[in-house]
């Protein structure tokens, strides 16, 4: 509720939400006006509260920001003033010709991460104006285990041990934008433990895929033989791992297809029961830095919403026992985050004992800007700020 | 079914007979009183031909000669009309009863270059219609090819080659040698000889009246030079505008025509008549041949014609035997029943007594 | 003759993939191979190579070794062989060349020589049938039927072909280019109809089937003869077009057009990629052009008149 006079605003909580600072400062958070349309406002743009303001945006071509007049900076840590006059955005170009923009300084960032053949061109001639962040984020293959042949444990740890993340990192951009991962929560992440249940010979961190076993667990499990789709995103990167993922998948005894689909789709695709998908890669970023936005939001039953687009625990994964684990390590939060990150670390190991998804990699962000843009500046959450770039 | 042994054909037996045939075509666009315009290629035709027979038919291009023959071997549905072989009513038969009908009633073509199938060996082309009408094992049909060759004057070793080995007369050869391959009573022959080069043309005149005498055909001669007519027919049809306007045996129809327009034609052919007649009025044909779609009322050959009357636009002159053996379609015929030429006729004939 | 020896020393070289494959490159054309490694002069190198220098961003697949044992043509961005994939692909794209090629020209000949030869209702409907298919755009319609066919196969009474069955492609192109082959066949018949030698078959008693047989189909065979190396040339372009755009030939089937897809992402680091399989289309498509010309030549009969004299 709030109070016009004081110009507060007090929230009142059923429970206590240690995660709730987090919450208000992700994107869903925005403050809008009275008046605003609760769905999508299509091509209105809808007043701001930050440096910039909507000019025009034609969905075809381009979008365009310019200062907010009213803006005024009240905390350089909340939300600093913004250095360019202008932000232009321009839409439709292929991936290719955007590098060669930046390229020849025709434009000051690329969006779109830089197709994989211009990698090395970056890395080397454009080293200067090519910067590498790590993320909190990974890739994985999330396996639906409440269809065949992903219904069956032994299949969906084949999986994971016949698939060579190396392979995955080399097909992303190599070692130096990719490191392999297995388990969910990335490296570094709070509550992350350094284990590996699905690599050759064993140990704490990945080193090789074991085909051997994989084959003998397709043929313990009696899947062998089932015809499997394939689903991923159309774009470059996301086909050339689907393609790998079914070459791996049809040597170790399935028969599987590859379905590309459009990446506006794609996502909201796989999340559908309706759509049957039996294996998708699919990718998560980082809300906000705690466990709970991994493990909980993506593997809990509550984030299981079979025939709807929206339920994000795409492997429909649902364990009684694993849940109650999450309860605690949530409700241990209030009191302790040390105890609720070991907690965590617990959950992960439990949830990657179940093999509900195949975790591959953890990506590095790749930013590719222009020879005049300056101050470039990363931020974990919002990743490279836009507001803070000059150009000379 | 036909019948296996016919019983012989006695000379002057009527083997092939058209009553009131007729054959239109449809044409595009509307006449002037907004009726379907219809070409009447034949119009009304009644002749017969007889065992034993050549019956020359002659006319101008245009004047549904060549239609006339189609219509006779059944190649060409008929409008309207009959069309008799050997007392049977052939017009309306349909394909596979015509085809025993076919081993006796056989046509040849005009055009040497377009009557045989350039992808085939003669010896195929030939040993086709004895294929059809079950002449034999494949020994007894080769035989038979070989015979063939060698009666129209072939190499019979030439049976493997490609129609485009021979010249065009050696093909009209071919054509004929498939007429006569099963035998047949009647040939209806359609200007066998109109595509050939002069020389080449006295050649196969020749080999038509060689083969009636060995095989006893009759034959239907259609052409439009009168000369060649001549040389071959018994008999002789004169048409216009699809119609029949003179019937007659051969030497008085040269000698004195009965008809108007077979007047006119033979004024303008060049050298018909014996060298040693007397040169006589030349009478020139006036006007051109109209419109076949669009005839003109009562007689056709009204508008062209220089003895014409009031009376030729009104009433429409039948066929009529206007002395014996002569039958003319016209209202003021140029013989008289005696057939001598009647007052009227412009061409005086010199030729001593011959009346 | 050249042309001819081009085409059949492809389809040789192509037919013979496995055995370049096992015997020769010692590889495995459909397996992604992306950790795997290589020996290129004596050493043992990476086949998708990181990139050593600068950020050191980036994977590039090996380039051209012209080793024949060892990634000859260089590898994709799977890791695979390009030269084995080369000649698998051409099986594929071969195949379904002369596969469709010779549907589309038999079904053709039956279809225009029908309607040419019988006309009537029967001429209507196949005419009025042939100009609808051939009103839409050739590749507008063959991308249609593909991406209805692709996802869900395709059921005809009892007989179901999948989704990622090489008949698919195969039908579909044959499908489209029927009209293409049969109007100027049964302009051609209509053309025979009227000619005399038609008539005198008619006129010995010989039924349509026997015309049709002994005299229309020998005059209409040469014509078709000529197609076939043609449509042969023009369905392995269409295939590869309908490949390239993902919706022909599936994986892991591959084919020229789907080569040339894998090579997009690579044409700044490894064209060779998707110039290789381009090179071959091209030079098939050629040399069966030429073979179509020499056809012609050699089925002419007055030809044979002219040579020999």
């Amino acid at each position: 509720m709030g109070d016009p006079a004081t110009g507060t605003v007090t929230l009142h909580l059923t429970e206590p939400d240690p995660e709730l600072p987090y919450k208000l400062a992700v994107p869903h958070a925005s403050i809008l006006p009275k008046g605003a349309p609760p769905k999508d406002a299509g091509t209105t743009p809808i007043p701001t509260t930050g440096p910039y303001t909507f000019a025009s945006y034609d969905p075809n071509r381009a979008l365009k920001m310019v200062r907010n007049p009213y803006f005024k900076q009240w905390s350089r840590d909340a939300q600093p003033e913004g250095y360019p006059d202008e932000i232009d955005e321009t839409f439709g170009l292929t991936v290719e010709s955007e590098v060669t923009a930046v390229e020849n300084g025709q434009a000051d960032w690329v969006f779109d991460p830089p197709p994989t053949d211009r990698l090395n061109e970056i890395g080397t001639k454009y080293a200067s104006q090519a910067h590498v962040n790590p993320l909190t984020a990974f890739w994985y293959l999330a396996m639906n285990t409440n269809l065949a042949p992903f219904d069956n444990l032994k299949a969906r740890q084949a999986v994971n041990w016949a698939v060579d993340r190396d392979a995955v990192v080399r097909q992303y951009g190599g070692q130096n934008l990719a490191a392999p991962v297995c388990t969910v929560l990335p490296p570094g992440f709070p509550g992350h433990v350094d284990t590996c249940d699905y690599t050759k010979g064993g140990g704490s961190t990945w080193k090789a895929p074991d085909l051997q076993k994989a084959k003998q667990l397709v043929q313990e499990s009696g899947t062998a033989g089932a015809k499997i789709g394939v689903v991923v995103t159309d774009d470059e990167v996301n086909k050339s791992i689907g393609e790998y993922v079914q070459s791996m998948l049809n040597s170790i005894g399935y028969r599987a297809t590859l379905k590309p689909i459009s990446g506006n789709i794609q996502f909201t695709y796989i999340q559908n029961t309706k759509n049957k998908v039996q294996i998708s890669l699919s990718s998560w970023y980082q809300d906000y830095p705690a466990a709970s936005d991994f493990l909980d939001v993506l593997l809990s039953c509550a984030s299981f919403h079979p025939g709807s687009d929206s339920s994000i625990n795409i492997s429909g994964f649902c364990d009684k026992k694993v849940d109650a684990q999450m309860q605690q390590a949530l409700a241990a939060e209030r009191t302790s985050m040390s105890k609720a990150n070991t907690l965590w670390g617990q959950v992960d190991q439990a949830v990657m004992e179940q093999a509900p998804v195949a975790p591959l990699i953890t990506p590095k962000l790749i930013d590719f800007t222009s020879k005049r843009t300056g101050n470039y500046q990363f931020s974990k959450q919002f990743y490279m700020l836009v507001s803070q770039l000059w150009v000379k | 079914m036909t019948d296996r042994a016919p019983r012989p054909d006695a000379p002057g037996d009527v083997l092939l007979e058209a009553r009131d045939l007729s054959k239109h075509f449809p044409v595009r666009g509307r006449s002037a009183l907004g009726g379907r315009q219809v070409l009447r290629a034949v119009d009304g035709v009644s002749l017969e031909v007889r065992a034993g027979e050549t019956l020359g038919v002659v006319g101008e291009s245009g004047c549904g000669k060549s239609t006339l023959g189609r219509c006779l071997v059944r190649l060409t549905d008929v409008t309207s009309g009959t069309v008799s072989f050997r007392g049977r009513d052939i017009t309306r038969l349909s394909r596979r009863r015509l085809r025993p009908v076919r081993r006796d009633l056989q046509l040849v073509f005009q055009d040497p270059y377009a009557s045989l199938n350039p992808r085939r060996r003669i010896g195929d082309i030939l040993a086709e219609p004895m294929q059809i009408h079950g002449y034999g094992d494949r020994r007894a049909i080769a035989r038979h090819v070989r015979e063939l060759l060698d009666v129209v004057g072939l190499n019979a070793s030439h049976v493997d080659r490609f129609p485009h080995e021979f010249s065009g007369g050696q093909r009209q050869r071919v054509g004929i040698a498939r007429a006569l391959a099963m035998n047949p009573k009647v040939i209806v022959a359609d200007e066998p000889v109109s595509a050939l080069d002069v020389s080449i043309q006295a050649q196969v005149l020749n080999l038509f009246l060689d083969l009636q005498d060995e095989f006893a055909l009759t034959y239907v001669f259609i052409a439009h030079d009168l000369g060649v007519v001549r040389h071959v027919s018994t008999r002789i049809v004169v048409m216009y505008l699809g119609e029949v306007v003179e019937t007659a045996t051969t030497d008085p129809l040269y000698d004195r025509p009965g008809h108007p327009y077979t007047e006119a034609l033979l004024q303008s052919a060049p050298d018909v008549e014996d060298e040693d007649a007397a040169p006589r009025e030349r009478i020139l044909l006036t006007g051109d041949v109209p419109n076949p779609v669009d005839k003109p009322s009562g007689c056709p050959f009204r508008t062209r014609c220089p003895y014409a009357q009031a009376r030729c636009a009104q009433e429409h002159p039948a066929l009529r035997e206007v002395a014996p053996g002569r039958h003319v379609a016209c209202h003021f015929p140029l013989v008289t029943p005696d057939g001598d030429p009647a007052p009227h006729a412009l061409s005086l004939r010199s030729r001593g007594s011959t009346g | 003759m050249v042309s001819l020896a081009v085409f059949l020393l492809v389809v040789l070289a192509c037919l013979l993939a496995p055995v370049f494959e096992h015997a020769v490159a010692h590889t495995d054309a459909f397996t992604s191979n992306i950790s795997g490694t290589t020996v290129v002069d004596g050493r043992r190198v990476p086949v998708l190579t990181p990139s050593s220098t600068g950020l050191g961003l980036g994977v590039t697949p090996i380039g051209p070794t012209w080793d024949l044992h060892h990634y000859f043509l260089g590898a994709d961005g799977q890791g695979r062989d390009v030269m084995a994939r080369l000649l698998f692909g051409g099986r594929n794209s071969l195949l379904i060349g002369v596969l469709s090629a010779v549907i589309a020209c038999g079904a053709a000949t039956v279809l225009g020589v029908a309607a040419g030869y019988f006309g009537g209702v029967l001429d209507a409907v196949l005419s009025r049938l042939f100009d609808v298919v051939w009103a839409f755009p050739v590749y507008l319609l063959a991308i249609s039927l593909s991406v209805v066919l692709l996802t869900s196969g395709l059921t005809v009474g009892p007989v179901h072909i999948e989704g990622d069955s090489l008949w698919l492609p195969i039908l579909i192109i044959a499908v489209i280019y029927v009209p293409y082959v049969a109007r100027p066949l049964r302009g051609q018949v209509l053309t025979l109809r009227g000619r005399d030698f038609i008539q005198a078959g008619v006129g010995n008693g010989a039924s349509d089937l026997r015309i049709l047989r002994k005299d229309v189909l020998p005059n209409v065979m040469p014509t078709v003869l000529v197609f076939l190396p043609l449509m042969t040339a023009l369905n392995m372009l269409t295939e590869s077009a309908l490949s390239f755009l993902s919706i022909g030939v599936q994986p892991p089937n591959a084919s020229w057009g789907t080569i040339i897809n894998d090579g997009l992402g690579l044409l700044y680091t490894r064209p060779m990629v998707t110039l290789a399989p381009g090179l071959m289309i091209a030079v098939t498509a050629v040399a069966l052009n030429l073979l179509g010309d020499g056809v012609r030549s050699a089925l002419d009969p007055k030809a044979r008149l002219r040579g020999a004299a």
